[in-house]
């Protein structure tokens, strides 16, 4: 008998995890007939982002179509997840980094705002989002899994170096 | 009988409201996924990518080998369609180069450092506003990226579905086994379920029991 507590209240097991997001990207397939990736959606929100920038001012309400729509719902999602679960925590800077308070801050800029940039910049210069190119892979498309692994051996390999050389965390 | 019902089943193509509405609802289940998984704290990531945790390894592995026979079978039964963007080989290489350096050095992807955010990763913000300023970078180097890195190379070819589901020749059945086996020797090699016991990961207070 499944334990329902656990599963509304604890992380997921890994198979279970795994499952629910093979079965969460062909229906979204299903459902929109359409490439699923997000850079539309990103690239929407970025050029709201410039021009409020630009303005100095947001007079009008950010995009509105269903890929910011799928990413406002990961954010509602996401919350409400956490609180129910009890993952929701205020932190300035990841768990486990070493340094003080303000030294894992700075840290965390620094390593947030360049590794997003390159993140971003990376998924732009292979042409779709992470979540597309992984419902790509789903589909078994060459250029996604030709991503995939590149990616996901550089992070590894650079994670572990990382680790190495400024020490991982405790 | 099943198979007869799922091939009354075309793709559902959401159109207008409906497909808003749908996209929300469906974000809201993915964020649920990926607070459950784990997959926005830095923590067990930066375990996973350092080879010290296989849990999110397994379950991405085991999503990617699930998601291509669903995929492979849904397909030929008509209720799912092809849809893959254009890609090409060495803008696919450098781009995953890129974007796995900065992964390892935020611990995110745009998916998940939204779901970061909404656990009270402040620090998220950082890897949000860097992606932002990416967008507009590419846009001004746009001119220079299309004159070098997106002509070298063709356009990688289309996927191709194979009416034999066990054929050496099926990509489907190489995902499949490739991701088997590597969740295979991730189990037997890696240790599991450590990351947020004692309550002071970045999951928070969860306690999650050892496979």
């Amino acid at each position: 008998m499944p334990n329902f507590k656990s599963i509304v209240s604890g992380s997921w097991a890994w198979w279970l995890s795994g499952l629910c997001l093979a079965v969460f990207g062909v229906a979204m397939l299903w459902m929109f007939d359409d490439t699923p990736g997000m850079s539309d959606g990103m690239l929407q929100m970025a050029e709201f982002s410039r021009r409020a920038a630009e303005d100095r001012s947001i007079e009008q309400a950010p995009p509105l179509d269903w890929q910011t729509g799928f990413l406002g719902g990961i954010f509602i999602g996401a919350l409400a997840c956490a609180f129910i679960s009890g993952k929701w925590k205020f932190a300035l800077r990841p768990e486990g980094g070493s340094g003080g308070m303000l030294a894992g801050a700075g840290k965390a800029l620094l390593t947030g705002f360049g590794g997003g940039f390159l993140v971003m910049l990376g998924l732009q210069m292979s042409g779709d989002s992470f979540f597309g190119q992984w419902i790509s892979a789903l589909q078994v498309s060459s250029g996604a899994w030709v991503f995939m692994s590149v990616f996901l051996a550089t992070a590894i390999i650079s994670s572990i170096l990382i680790a190495r050389r400024f020490g991982g965390a405790k | 009988m099943m198979v007869t019902k799922l091939a009354a089943l075309a793709p559902l193509a959401l159109e207008g409201n409906g497909r808003m509405a749908a996209a929300i609802l469906m974000g809201i289940a993915f964020g649920i996924i990926l607070v459950k998984s784990d997959f926005p704290y830095s923590k067990q990531v930066r375990e996973a990518l350092t080879l010290k945790n296989g849990e999110l390894s397994k379950s991405f592995l085991l999503s990617l080998g699930i998601g291509t026979l669903l995929f492979y079978f849904l397909y030929k039964t008509g209720v799912v369609t092809y849809h893959v963007r254009p890609a090409y080989l060495w803008p696919s290489i450098l781009g995953g180069i890129v974007a796995g350096i900065g992964m390892a050095l935020c611990m995110a992807v745009p998916v998940t450092v939204l779901a970061s955010l909404a656990s009270g990763k402040l620090y998220a913000l950082w890897a949000i506003l860097g992606m932002i300023l990416a967008v507009p970078c590419v846009r001004i180097a746009s001119e220079w990226l299309s004159g070098t890195i997106f002509q070298w190379g063709q356009k990688m070819n289309d996927p191709e579905h194979y009416s034999e589901f066990f054929s050496f020749s099926n990509p489907a059945l190489w995902v499949l086994m490739v991701c088997a086996v590597l969740v295979l020797i991730l189990q037997f090699a890696l240790s599991g379920g450590s990351s947020s016991g004692g309550g002071s990961g970045d999951s928070g207070g969860d306690k999650k029991k050892k496979e």
